[in-house]
């Protein structure tokens, strides 16, 4: 396998991994809120 | 004579071809694109300052390398022995720099560290030459209303392209000027090393601006995009921090400007339109949703894409389209706008609520507070009330004596 086809690979997986990384923050972030604000609801409901 | 040399010069280390080629020049672009978008998202989704003069600190970053880093080339590469044609004075700077730079890329094809030491000297100088004229954008601009201050940056990046284009100092005029290929020692295709570096920082980037905004000041420039009479009221410098902003925004955009220096291998004031470095990237900000860097990561990929396939593929589309094709792209780019704007104003993935890890804001909200304000101490000293204001002007004294 020459360098050319290795870091092609390399630039692939950099491609995929960075927005990936962000969608997954992006989906945390929004679930913790989502949980946040159930809790505050429940507490003022208490 | 003169176009073999400049050919081979623009296609030397070129490898990678057909499909291969196509998915190299999309990630080269997006990863070129996401660092200005990023930037973009960091000044006006989350500080509310519309920098249209994105293409000012790009042209920043190509100048750097055309203007500084070349000379820095050729003095080294003649201090260590290596004859080039004179290039001191403006004619044969463009008029040399063809055959200059053909010796230069023997001169860096041995020697490694050289290549990438030039790298990271081009990077570090772009990130402070960008943040400088952030500074020098930032001057006369930044106590205007968002209206004014986009129409001075507008003004100040076709300044930038007239400067480029008429010192040929700087970036060759009108010519343009060769760049050395610092991937020289690299034995496959340069393009996509250029390429991984790109995206390297282009990750770099993203977490950069992540800290900056989940951290305090990240909250400071939200509330100056929210309300910033109510943030100087509260005794915060709102100009100090807007160019605070603005400077290290410029500082990072000012690295694509470099990145495409060397993946070109070419700078000339045209390749840094305003259309181009400024109205692409507004338009993935806008398309994708301001304020939140999944979005912009959306419309940048989305708009890259679509670009690369349809420049590509201009001469299969020209069949089915009845207007010349070198248009679509400009009407491309009005009509998604329009559409963004019409139907999804906030973007495809609109913002959401701050939230930072680690604090617990209902906790926060719903704690009791067990503080005696009557006994508490006081952040002055001395008394309040009438017998303050006495003591203010002097009349607290009299009150101790008697």
């Amino acid at each position: 396998m020459d360098v050319d086809t290795i870091l092609f690979w390399v630039m692939m997986a950099l491609w995929v991994i960075m927005p990936a990384f962000i969608v997954y923050e992006e989906i945390t972030e929004r679930k913790a809120l989502a949980e946040a604000e159930a809790a505050t609801e429940e507490a003022n409901s208490s | 004579m003169l176009q073999d040399v400049a050919l081979g010069l623009l296609t030397s280390g070129v490898a990678v071809s057909g499909t291969a080629r196509l998915i190299v020049d999309i990630a080269m672009y997006f990863g070129l694109f996401v660092i200005v978008a990023m930037a973009l998202n960091f000044q006006y989704g989350n500080a509310g300052i519309p920098n249209m003069g994105c293409a000012v600190q790009v042209i920043m970053g190509g100048f750097t390398v055309s203007g500084i880093t070349v000379r820095l080339m050729f003095t080294m590469a003649e201090a260590a022995g290596t004859e080039l044609l004179p290039w001191a004075n403006d004619f044969d700077w463009v008029y040399n720099n063809p055959s200059n730079v053909s010796t230069m890329n023997e001169f860096i094809g041995p020697r490694m560290s050289f290549g990438v030491s030039m790298l990271l000297f081009s990077l570090a100088v772009s990130l402070i030459l960008g943040a400088v004229i952030g500074w020098v954008i930032a001057l006369p601009a930044i106590r205007l209303r968002a209206t004014y201050l986009m129409i001075v940056l507008i003004t100040m990046a076709d300044a930038a392209q007239i400067f480029g284009r008429n010192i040929p100092a700087i970036s060759g005029g009108t010519l343009g000027m060769f760049i050395p290929n610092i991937y020289e020692w690299y034995p496959g295709d340069r393009t996509v090393l250029s390429a991984v570096i790109t995206l390297l920082i282009g990750i770099i980037s993203f977490f950069l601006f992540r800290t900056m905004l989940n951290s305090p000041y990240g909250r400071l420039m939200r509330a100056i995009r929210e309300n910033e009479v109510t943030v100087g009221s509260v005794g915060k410098n709102v100009v100090g921090i807007r160019r605070n902003i603005l400077m290290f925004a410029s500082g990072i955009t000012a690295l694509s400007g470099t990145l495409l220096a060397f993946y070109f291998s070419y700078v000339v004031e045209a390749n840094y339109q305003r259309a181009f470095w400024t109205y692409w990237p507004w338009l993935m900000l806008i398309l994708g949703g301001p304020g939140n860097n999944a979005g912009t990561f959306l419309g940048c990929a989305l708009i890259v894409a679509m670009r690369r396939v349809i420049i590509v593929n201009k001469w299969f589309l020209q069949a089915v389209f009845f207007f010349p094709i070198a248009y679509f792209e400009s009407i491309l780019l009005g009509v998604l706008l329009i559409a963004v704007i019409m139907f999804r104003p906030n973007g495809l993935i609109p913002e959401k609520l701050l939230y930072i890890p680690g604090v617990n804001y209902t906790k926060m909200v719903n704690e009791e507070v067990k503080i005696d304000w009557r006994n508490a101490p006081k952040a002055r000293g001395g008394s309040s009330g009438i017998g303050g204001i006495m003591s203010a002007f002097g009349g607290g004294k009299k009150e101790e004596e008697s």
